[in-house]
């Protein structure tokens, strides 16, 4: 009985398998890993809680219900803020809502907020090139992070969603707002309730 | 026996296992603690919206009757209101009291959320009137707009009726030629589009006639107004708020039969009270039966 080849020849069989295995099995755990590391800045609680104070300010102060009935034509996605034209009536605006919004944009650090149709949820596959010219358009104006953020989203029973991204960095232990691809270590939170 | 071979094999195998072991573990892990995590900010997000009267009407609006009207609705109002239809919705709501027994003086019935607020009628009628003592339609110089904006609401205390927001109120009216007409030709020339310019600004007003057609199942939405599966119908004349716009003196009513139909002013019918609450309103408990009325937070 040959017994010397026998066991070296399993063994380098059997060692570059499993590695082959593990190798990849460790590429997917990172992967995982990475992907979930990147959704704890969705929802985190002190965001939705800054949303929810937008929310408020926006039903009570602003024109968005009409925003909400004429502004989805052709698109699932509105961007509004305090220089959209129609997010104010003259009255708000001379009670001085819009600088009100802006200074919440500001001591929020908020640096997107869009209106959703929660329609495009079921009607598009966001990212998708074979995708209707209306879903195409609404998002055009999205970055690659948010239109990820909104892809995590599955809830329906609200017609409309207020989705804000936030974005800030630390610097010497001061949170400050930042531009998402241009500022140093600027991290982006999204948070999104029905309105 | 060569044990080598097998020792060798085996410490590579348990090795392999150990490993994949130990990465199924992180990751199961993370997955659950996950799950939990994405449960706990979705009832955090739940409680934040449903904590508001308006928000949690439109969130559950489906599975609490109410239908959404916007442009894949057919027949429908196109103005992104959320209507309450049928034979009998539980869309009570008590207002005016903290009782724990809701006095029936003080329930009243939701027509929907329109424009943001929501909009109540009185379930059961506070008195038979005439639309005007005058001989006149106008509803601005009407004896009761004046009666519904002062000693009826004047009955309710100051954080009540701070609840109740002054709204517009479309007095135009239109043409008695529309009598007959479906729910949408109506709505599209007594508050829509079409409408006449003429408005008040009041806390206090009547059910518009395009709130009364599109309280029906939406099947009825394309025939003319009547008072099948019309949880607004209860078999008394009870005057709208509307003119009829070609007449100086008329005003349209619901019949006890649940039709449309008109007279002159002077002529005493039931009152039903209307008006738009703000938005605001924080929802305490009720699931909106008569037994269990909508509790608001005023």
């Amino acid at each position: 009985m040959n017994k010397k080849g026998f066991v070296i020849i399993e063994t380098i069989v059997t060692v570059v398998v499993l590695t082959t295995s593990l190798l990849y099995l460790y590429n997917s755990y990172s992967t995982i890993i990475n992907r979930e590391e990147a959704r704890l800045n969705y929802d985190d609680l002190s965001y939705v809680y800054r949303t929810n104070y937008i929310r408020n300010f926006l039903e009570n102060n602003t024109n968005i219900n009409d925003i909400k009935r004429y502004s989805f034509s052709d698109s699932y996605t509105v961007t509004i803020g305090p220089s959209f034209n129609s997010m104010f009536t003259a009255e708000q605006r001379a009670q001085n809502m819009q600088l009100s919004l802006e200074n919440i944009f500001t001591n929020f650090n908020v640096n997107q907020m869009i209106l959703l149709d929660s329609q495009i949820l079921e009607d598009c596959d966001i990212g998708y090139d074979g995708d209707s010219l209306k879903c195409k358009n609404s998002i055009e104006n999205l970055s690659y992070n948010m239109q990820n953020y909104i892809r995590s989203l599955n809830d329906t029973s609200y017609d409309y969603y207020l989705v804000i991204e936030y974005s800030q960095n630390s610097e010497s232990g001061r949170i400050t707002k930042c531009i998402p691809g241009i500022g140093a270590n600027c991290n982006s939170y999204y948070a999104s309730l029905g309105i | 026996m060569n044990n080598k071979g097998f020792i060798s094999t085996s410490v590579v195998y348990s090795f392999f296992l150990i490993i994949l072991l130990i990465l199924l573990f992180i990751v199961s892990d993370l997955v659950n603690n996950r799950v939990l995590l994405n449960k706990f900010k979705e009832e955090v997000k739940a409680e934040l919206s449903d904590d508001n009267l308006t928000r949690y009407l439109i969130g559950h609006s489906e599975e609490l009757g109410l239908v959404y009207h916007d442009s894949s609705l057919s027949e429908g109002a196109l103005d992104n209101s959320y209507r309450y239809i049928g034979a009998n919705p539980n869309n009570y709501i008590c207002f005016g009291s903290d009782a724990t027994t809701c006095p029936t003086n003080n329930l009243y019935r939701i027509i929907g959320v329109i424009d943001g607020k929501i909009k109540v009628v009185k379930n059961t009628a506070i008195s038979s009137q005439a639309y005007s003592s005058s001989a006149s339609n106008v509803y601005e110089t009407s004896s009761i707009y004046n009666y519904l904006n002062s000693e009826f609401l004047n009955s309710f205390e100051d954080s009540w009726r701070n609840a109740i927001v002054n709204s517009n109120w479309y007095v135009g009216g239109f043409s008695s030629s529309y009598s007959s007409n479906k729910a949408f030709n109506i709505y599209d020339v007594e508050v829509g589009n079409n409408r006449s310019d003429t408005y008040i600004a009041a806390k206090v007003g009547l059910m518009y006639v395009s709130d009364y057609a599109y309280a029906t199942v939406t099947t009825n939405y394309v025939g003319p107004i009547n008072g099948n599966s019309n949880w607004l119908h209860n078999n008394q004349t009870t005057w709208f708020i509307t003119r009829v716009s070609n007449y100086d003196n008329r005003a349209y009513y619901l019949t006890n039969s649940g039709t449309l139909a008109n007279n002159v002013v002077t002529t005493a019918y039931q009152i039903r009270p209307t008006f738009y609450l703000n938005g605001r309103l924080r929802y305490v408990s009720g699931d909106g039966s008569s037994a269990s009325p909508y509790r608001i937070e005023v």
